[in-house]
């Protein structure tokens, strides 16, 4: 399958992120302010305690459907992180294809992200007034870093577990053929 | 383990993982952890700063530049050169017997030379003649590249490795020889059958050389016989060193400054031509290993040594050998050395001349297992590039950690009798 582009994935997938997350949103508020207005009300003909009242129907069908629509709007979430994340670790330094020589270069990048943090720290600390925030600046900016490297680590790996079990797959699907093959027909 | 103990693993690790995926050369990345470790140091009170000017080992360095210029010296003088052709000649045109003739060169010259220097020359003469002989060049130079780094493991100045394994193990160079030149000669042997029988069926047959002198190639008499002399004089000075209470540093430097006078080169230019990236990185590596010897946490690890060896002198050896030889398959030799040197001079109650031995061997055995074992598998597989002959990853790594298991495989049987480890 042919691969899109970045800006084709961002024209495509942000519209959708954006409607999805908005239903979900708006089924969540029916959710939660709906069963006030139709409290008590019971449906006929349903004998099941309290599944029968109308608020607790409203209430369940509106969070599954909001469920849906978020479950929608998060699968094209983690399209577009991955996206980021690739973007991200490409500006970092990390271009290397091959998945292990990669995974390696995130966790080189990723000491380095510490060590760097931990040289400037001690420095940065005894500024007056801007001390604590700087600190805290360097903290979160090398958590975030932390965070997209691991993300892209894990990412690799499980790109490369895929590809094994695929071809782990193929490889059983073709003894398999080759075992059907050998069978004599009966007839 | 303290915060500060795990910064100065931190920066090991960066330092060997940046050097290992070529993120840098592998000089600055041992350049950047020393400043980092010396930053740090400083800054939680590890070690002062009197302290840290001492990290570097002088007599190690003494060592390696003035055996660097000695045999920068000699290989100008077409020494070396003059070996190889006689070796080409000898063959008289039998694949086979070139063959042969050339793993057994490249392991003699690597003795003396430093690795990527021998092998460069190795490799230019073994491209040179299969072209001749209409052969591809693959067998030769991926032989001359195992057995490059097999050669030397036996004499102090074999390899950088050797000298700061033989500086802080005190052993002299009559030691080392008397210790693993049997094993050297007998893993010579056994590589180079191992190759043989690799490569035996795609030795092409029987061709006549072109007659030629292997003298003609020596351009400057003068330069050569003054080499020829003081080479005789740095063995000889070398096999002597401990009774005339010489160290080692002080005849390669003495040697070196001799070679300098007499040669009538330009030093600046013999200078230039010296390794400097090793230099760097030993130099660099050495002040990161201090680092992390001050934290104390080498000394830990060679108590987990003992341990897991449970004062069994025979395990221990082999675990050393193993796992040094293993490191250096993936790391340089030269940082493994560093690494375990100070953790072998904290064991106590176990024959440490057998463990330094094992050291030897591993570091120097496991630098071609993979193509990204060592520098010189590097450049074999750069010459073949140039050449148009590729060699895949896998089809290297096949022979070459065949011929590093078996290697080592004979080591440890070789380091247990030798040191008559089972009673």
């Amino acid at each position: 399958m042919e691969r899109k582009s970045l800006g084709d994935e961002i024209r495509e997938r942000v519209p959708r992120i954006v409607v999805n997350s908005i239903t979900a949103l708006i089924f969540w508020f029916v959710s939660l302010t709906a069963p006030i207005f139709v409290a008590g009300i019971t449906i006929p003909g349903i004998g099941l305690e309290p599944y029968n009242d109308t608020g607790w129907l409203i209430w369940a069908a509106a969070t599954l459907m909001g469920l849906v629509f978020l479950v929608r709007a998060l699968s094209d979430i983690i399209v577009i992180v991955d996206i980021g994340v690739e973007v991200t670790v490409r500006r970092l330094g990390v271009k290397e294809d091959r998945p292990l020589r990669r995974v390696a270069r995130d966790l080189v990048y990723i000491l380095l992200t510490m060590l760097l943090a931990a040289a400037a720290v001690p420095f940065v600390k005894p500024l007056p007034q801007f001390g604590s925030f700087l600190t805290a600046a360097i903290s979160l900016v090398s958590l975030g870093i932390f965070l997209v490297l691991i993300y892209d680590m894990g990412r690799t790996l499980y790109q490369v577990l895929e590809e094994k079990t695929k071809t782990l797959a193929g490889w059983l699907a073709g003894m398999a053929e080759r075992a059907n093959e050998r069978k004599p027909h009966d007839q | 383990m303290t915060s500060e103990s795990m910064i100065f693993v931190i920066i090991y690790l960066f330092t060997l993982l940046s050097a290992a995926l070529e993120m840098v050369p592998i000089s600055v990345a041992a350049l950047l952890g020393a400043f980092l470790t010396v930053w740090f140091g400083l800054s939680y009170g590890v070690f002062t700063y009197e302290e840290a000017t001492g990290f570097i080992d002088m007599k190690i360095l003494g060592l390696l530049i003035g055996t660097m210029i000695v045999f920068e010296v000699a290989y100008r003088s077409g020494i070396f050169r003059l070996m190889a052709l006689y070796a080409i000649k000898l063959s008289g045109g039998d694949s086979r017997l070139l063959f042969i003739f050339v793993c057994l060169t490249s392991a003699a010259v690597s003795m003396f030379l430093s690795d990527s220097t021998a092998l460069l020359m190795i490799a230019a003469a073994a491209t040179t003649i299969s072209k001749f002989m209409d052969q591809d060049p693959a067998p030769y130079v991926v032989s001359a590249a195992i057995m490059v780094n097999l050669g030397g493991t036996s004499t102090l100045i074999g390899s950088v490795s050797n000298m700061i394994i033989g500086v802080n193990a005190e052993l002299s160079f009559t030691e080392f020889i008397t210790y693993l030149a049997p094993c050297e000669f007998a893993l010579w042997a056994l590589t180079m059958a191992t190759l043989y029988f690799n490569y035996r069926h795609v030795l092409g047959e029987k061709k006549a050389v072109p007659t030629y002198s292997p003298w003609e190639s020596v351009e400057d008499k003068s330069l050569f016989n003054k080499s020829a002399l003081l080479l005789v004089l740095f063995l000889g000075l070398f096999m002597i060193h401990d009774k005339l209470n010489l160290s080692p540093e002080a005849v390669a430097l003495g040697c070196a400054v001799l070679a300098l006078s007499l040669s009538n080169l330009d030093p600046s230019d013999i200078f230039r031509s010296l390794d400097w990236e090793t230099i760097f990185f030993l130099s660099g590596f050495s002040i990161i290993v201090k680092g992390l010897e001050g934290t104390g946490l080498l000394a830990q690890l060679s108590q987990g040594f003992l341990a897991v060896s449970g004062n069994n002198p025979p395990l221990a050896t082999a675990i050393m050998l193993w796992m040094s030889g293993l490191a250096s398959s993936v790391v340089s030799n030269i940082a493994v050395a560093l690494t375990f040197t100070p953790m072998i001079q904290e064991i106590q109650g176990l024959n440490t001349t057998a463990l330094w031995s094992a050291l030897v061997l591993g570091t120097n055995l496991g630098g071609a297992a993979t193509p990204m074992s060592g520098v010189v598998v590097v450049m074999a597989m750069n010459t073949l590039k140039r050449e148009g002959t590729t060699v895949s990853f896998s089809e290297f790594t096949k022979i070459g950690s065949l011929t590093t298991i078996i290697q080592l495989g004979f080591s440890t049987i070789y380091l247990i009798a030798r040191f008559g480890l089972v009673s």
